[in-house]
């Protein structure tokens, strides 16, 4: 018999009476399925960074590097200084690959003699790698977005500079589309070596109208093959478009709109700078351990204090909070600028250089994805990590810098 | 290990978890792929669980986000949509059970979960959430990654949706047109 007057009290009585709906299953034909898929594998890759296969850039040397760096950490921790005696060699951090920023890094051709002249330099302040790009750093640069596919289906955006001298010999041209860019340096970048999976460059072709691009796909693309494949082809086209285009226009070989599997008919250009592309920023950690900032799932905001806001807490077991633990923070926006003030006064040396200097990109690249910029309010340093948070710190133009050399 | 960490998760948590799937998408079949899932995707960052929360709302967080990841999914396939998928603001619309997939529902229930389908994700997960797996708010919190307070606002607004959606089955049944 149907309930004909409802209050709020008895709704939540209802609710708590709900059967309890179990399982049939019995716990062998659970386990069964995990041990038939290989879910329990026992040898499970590490989170350290591997040497990345197919690089030459000198394990042995990074080996070492690490353990200086590991000792250079820990000492810091324990507050224990004085008993690492470094005596003349002490290891220049800004600069050359600590254990995080080397699973950044995919330089081709370190030289020994840097090699050498980087050993032979250390000083014991440990700074932070900065790991988005500014303006200032285009100088003489291009920059070459692109969403590469991450181990968990999903794009994960990085940024290049590669010199303009390079730019305009393999392009043939000074100042290069972006289409431009992305058909002369994708079929170059070699994924796997940096822990990506194989993607790049496109099935089908792809052509520039205007602000729009229109991306031909071949019968047998596969990028509907999944839900997954799917959103991981979305995610790298904003990844790697949206700086230049509005939208990207999707057909087949004959002209005519695409059908992708479980979808039908896709009639509308896929808008790439949209609402839908307002994000904010996670950690996610690749299993060899690199990490990047990352939209949470593309997960997007109309409002940038939301945003924030929600960083604030732990997201998922894939992309994870860059907030550091116990810390707090108020947003407040007017105009263009996004200020944060953290609650209590935020010593940026008591942690980690890499997840403090995390929390911060992190932070900024969000506001910039609303195309604001941060003024941060009580950190207890003025300058640190080549920021000067005195007054609103520079906009980024995009993240996770990683450093590879085009052959 | 791993197998430990199986057999102790599923002894204490498993009928708790396959519960919360099936009232969130109301399908034995999809509950128990997603289930698996979990158990996938818990077994492949258990190294990384950090302890900063409980096991349990470890466990449920990430059984939330599979099955926003279904819904979202499942939006792709069924609205042919290319728009980014918020879960909070998206209806997380599964069909309600037909009597032969859940038999132990009364015309009360069955009413409550036909609004409920059409409260907003947010609305939906938190009701699920604190009246019918009967998770504290503060575990709701930790597991939707959302602060108390929210927790208590959307728990407040659901159950006000919910009344009016009620009322207003009411009155569709009473003036069919």
């Amino acid at each position: 018999m149907k309930k004909e007057h409802w209050d709020e009290k008895e709704i939540e009585l209802f609710l708590k009476k709900a059967p309890k709906v179990t399982d049939h299953r019995s716990k062998d034909e659970v386990f069964n399925r995990l041990m038939d898929e290989g879910a329990f594998n026992e040898d499970p890759p590490q989170l350290q960074p591997n040497n990345q296969k197919g690089i030459r850039w000198a394990p042995l040397f990074v080996s070492i590097a690490s353990i200086f760096i590991i000792v250079l950490i820990s000492a810091q921790f324990i507050g224990n200084n004085e008993s690492v005696s470094m005596q003349n060699e002490t290891f220049d951090l800004a600069d050359p690959e600590t254990e995080e920023n080397m699973t950044m890094s995919a330089k081709e051709d370190a030289s020994t003699q840097t090699e050498r002249s980087m050993i032979n330099s250390f000083s014991t302040e440990v700074q932070p790698e900065r790991t988005l790009v500014y303006e200032n750093e285009l100088e003489g640069n291009t920059l070459f977005t692109i969403g590469l596919a991450g181990d968990d289906a999903e794009s994960v955006p990085v940024s290049i500079l590669i010199p303009n001298e390079v730019v305009a010999e393999k392009t043939g041209t000074e100042n290069p589309t972006m289409l431009q860019l992305y058909n002369a340096f994708s079929p170059l970048l070699d994924e796997q070596s940096m822990g990506f999976n194989e993607y790049h460059p496109y099935k089908g072709e792809l052509r520039e109208e205007g602000d729009k691009l229109v991306h031909m796909l071949p019968e047998d693309h596969q990028y509907d093959a999944g839900t997954a494949s799917l959103s991981n082809y979305l995610g790298s086209l904003i990844d790697t478009f949206s700086d230049a285009y509005t939208e990207v226009e999707i057909e087949n070989t004959a002209g005519t709109p695409i059908y992708f599997d479980h979808i039908g008919d896709v009639n509308e250009p896929f808008l790439l700078n949209d609402e839908n592309a307002q994000y904010n920023y996670f950690m996610y950690q690749m299993r060899n351990g690199a990490v990047y900032l990352s939209p949470n799932f593309r997960m997007s905001f109309t409002d940038v204090q939301e945003a924030i806001k929600n960083m604030t807490v732990e997201a998922n077991d894939i992309y994870r909070t860059v907030i550091l633990p116990g810390v707090y923070l108020k947003v407040e926006e007017a105009d263009a600028i996004v200020t944060i003030t953290f609650e209590e006064p935020l010593n940026l040396e008591n942690y980690e250089p890499a997840q403090a200097m995390r929390m911060i990109e992190g932070l900024i690249m969000t506001a910039a994805s609303f195309d604001k910029q941060v003024k941060f309010e009580n950190i207890v340093q003025e300058q640190w990590g080549g920021f000067d948070f005195s007054k609103p710190v520079e906009k980024p133009v995009a993240a996770n810098r990683i450093h590879y050399e085009f052959q | 290990m791993q197998q430990s960490i199986f057999h102790r998760l599923y002894d204490t948590y498993h009928q708790d978890v396959f519960n919360f799937l099936f009232y969130l998408v109301k399908n034995r079949t999809a509950a128990e792929d997603l289930a698996h899932e979990v158990y996938v995707r818990v077994l492949k960052s258990y190294e990384r669980f950090e302890g900063k929360s409980s096991e349990k709302t470890w466990l449920f967080s990430i059984a939330k986000n599979v099955a926003i990841d279904y819904f979202r999914k499942k939006q792709v396939r069924d609205k042919h949509a290319f728009t980014a998928f918020d879960w909070e603001t998206e209806q997380l619309v599964s069909p309600v059970p037909s009597p032969e997939q859940f038999t132990e529902l009364n015309d009360q229930l069955h009413q409550l979960l036909v609004a409920l389908e059409e409260c907003s994700g947010d609305q939906k997960m938190v009701i699920i959430m604190r009246f019918i797996q009967e998770l504290s708010i503060q575990e709701t919190a930790e597991i939707l990654g959302w602060t108390t307070g929210k927790v208590k606002t959307t728990q407040h607004r659901a159950l006000k949706n919910l009344r009016l959606l009620l009322e207003a089955q009411e009155g569709r049944e009473a003036n069919p047109l």
